[in-house]
């Protein structure tokens, strides 16, 4: 147990991660792009993963901006991937160890969201959430495993309350946020005899771009889609952040398997 | 500045395991904590090993399944350290029966210290929470959460303190308070090296919630609780956190 003693609410614990290296997907933005940030400055060399070009960039630039500033040298290195794409993760986690020499932790934070009724789902709709925020979680992880047993390293997946709380309008993102929960719990138990550890967090709404643009159909009934937002306002990406640096650190060791909901208290009910 | 710097916390069970361990943990974090137990001697163990680190540590014996004795305690630690910011309920017992050995005397002392001690305090302390905008933290059980053979009475006392937890957390949604708790699966503490497994056992079934995992220490329970009950943690209300190495998964 190393002495926490000098950690506070909002500093990030020095060094936690000093040493480690940890790939992200979702990280040009949102809970990606704040679990990125606290873990570069918790020491983590930190392999980005996203589709979007423009926000690694920026993301890379912050990160070795802050290092600067802290008269530090930061590597950030990143690479534009489709989690959708199985050969695409394959490909993203042989490059972060080609690159870095080793992987410690994987969070597949990338995922995609919108508000539909049932009947205007078609089937590209309902193939390409289940390829984003499963196959792409699934295959990351099947990619990385190897590499994290070596390491004796963990996954963090992001599901939401979603996977527990039955939510109108949002059929195909609960079912792959069911999905995302027993993917976990069931590759937890697979690899209980191995050094690694897998979990997930459950967010509520959280203020991200996601959650920001989220499409909302017309033809909704406003009423039942208020049965699914709690009572607490939107949370901050970077309490999630928080709680992945966590939940991620050797602090966790003894938790496996997990589930957080980090949801105002959403799931409570 | 350090995570809980002038804040008050008030842990049950703090002359052993988990409670003296969180103790240690949230004193070297800046808390003053106050220690509840039974056990005189261990509080004094911990209060020693606590203030000669120059870290802030007061007690008082107190057996939570009173309900006057719960509303002292309270009352002893505003008076003394001038609040409360965090209240965590730790202080529990296990045993292993088969059913028809548990006796009424069993069973009420299981859920007098297990859910009623945990509700009365949790009652005492409420109104003093909300006014420093703290939280509580409940210790559950994977036993809260699943079936475990030959604990009956204790699986009840722990599904009791998981859904009190959900229950409370709604009931103050709106209060600036957070209501969770901590489902740990095995600890080395007194409580588990104590453990007495009952005559003619069916270890395929006791099996089932041993674990393929090293039991948890203390101290990584003490790390959770002060996570979670740090302004880091915000955002999580109402949750049931399970550290048991795996074993909730299955």
């Amino acid at each position: 147990m190393s002495d926490q003693s000098d950690q506070t609410d909002t500093e990030p614990t020095s060094g936690r991660y000093t040493g480690k290296v940890a790939a992200i997907t979702g990280a040009a933005s949102g809970i990606g792009r704040s679990i990125s940030l606290r873990l570069a400055a918790e020491g983590a060399t930190v392999f980005a993963i996203d589709t979007n070009a423009q926000g690694l960039a920026n993301l890379a630039d912050e990160v070795i901006a802050v290092a600067n500033a802290n008269g530090t040298n930061k590597v950030m290195n990143y690479r534009v991937t489709d989690v959708s794409e199985p050969t695409e993760c394959h490909a993203a986690i042989a490059q972060c160890v080609d690159e870095h020499g080793q992987l410690d932790v994987l969070g597949n934070v990338a995922g995609i969201c919108w508000i539909k009724p049932i009947a205007d789902v078609t089937p590209e709709d309902w193939r390409k959430m289940f390829a984003v925020n499963v196959d792409g979680s699934f295959f990351m992880c099947q990619a990385a495993l190897p590499h994290l047993i070596a390491s004796e390293g963990n996954i963090i997946n992001i599901a939401s309350n979603s996977a527990f709380a039955g939510a109108a309008y949002l059929v195909p993102y609960c079912a792959t946020k069911g999905a995302v929960v027993q993917m976990t719990r069931a590759l937890a138990t697979e690899f209980v005899k191995e050094p690694i550890r897998i979990n997930a967090i459950a967010p509520g709404g959280t203020d991200t771009p996601m959650h920001r643009n989220i499409e909302i159909a017309d033809n909704v009934d406003l009423k039942l889609m208020k049965r699914s937002m709690g009572f607490r306002p939107l949370d901050n990406p970077e309490h999630i952040a928080a709680l992945f640096a966590f939940l991620a650190s050797l602090e966790a060791a003894n938790i496996h398997g997990a589930i957080i909901n980090a949801d105002s208290g959403m799931t409570a009910t | 500045m350090k995570r809980f710097d002038n804040q008050v916390a008030l842990l049950t069970g703090a002359a052993s395991g988990i409670g003296r361990a969180t103790a240690q943990r949230l004193a070297a974090e800046g808390a003053c904590v106050f220690g509840l137990d039974i056990d005189e001697a261990g509080l004094a163990e911990t209060e020693a090993g606590i203030i000669t680190k120059g870290q802030k540590f007061a007690s008082r014996v107190t057996d939570v399944r009173l309900v006057n004795e719960c509303r002292s305690a309270v009352e002893a630690c505003v008076a003394i350290c001038g609040g409360i910011d965090v209240l965590g309920n730790i202080a529990g017992i296990a045993n292993q029966r088969h059913v028809h050995q548990v006796t009424e005397q069993d069973w009420d002392e299981m859920n007098d210290i297990n859910v009623k001690g945990v509700f009365f305090l949790t009652q005492a302390a409420l109104p003093h929470i909300i006014e420093r905008q703290g939280n509580i933290i409940n210790i559950a059980s994977n036993a809260g959460l699943m079936g475990q053979a030959y604990t009956v009475p204790y699986c009840a006392s722990k599904g009791a303190v998981v859904n009190m937890t959900k229950a409370l957390a709604m009931e103050f949604v709106k209060h600036p308070i957070r209501i969770n708790a901590i489902a740990p699966g095995g600890v080395e503490t007194a409580l588990t090296a104590n453990f007495e497994v009952v005559e003619d056992v069916d270890y395929r079934l006791m099996a089932r919630y041993t674990g393929a995992r090293p039991q948890s220490k203390p101290e990584q329970i003490a790390a959770l609780f002060a996570q979670l009950a740090s302004n880091e943690s915000a955002n999580i209300h109402g949750s049931i956190v399970c550290a048991d190495g795996g074993l909730t998964a299955e």
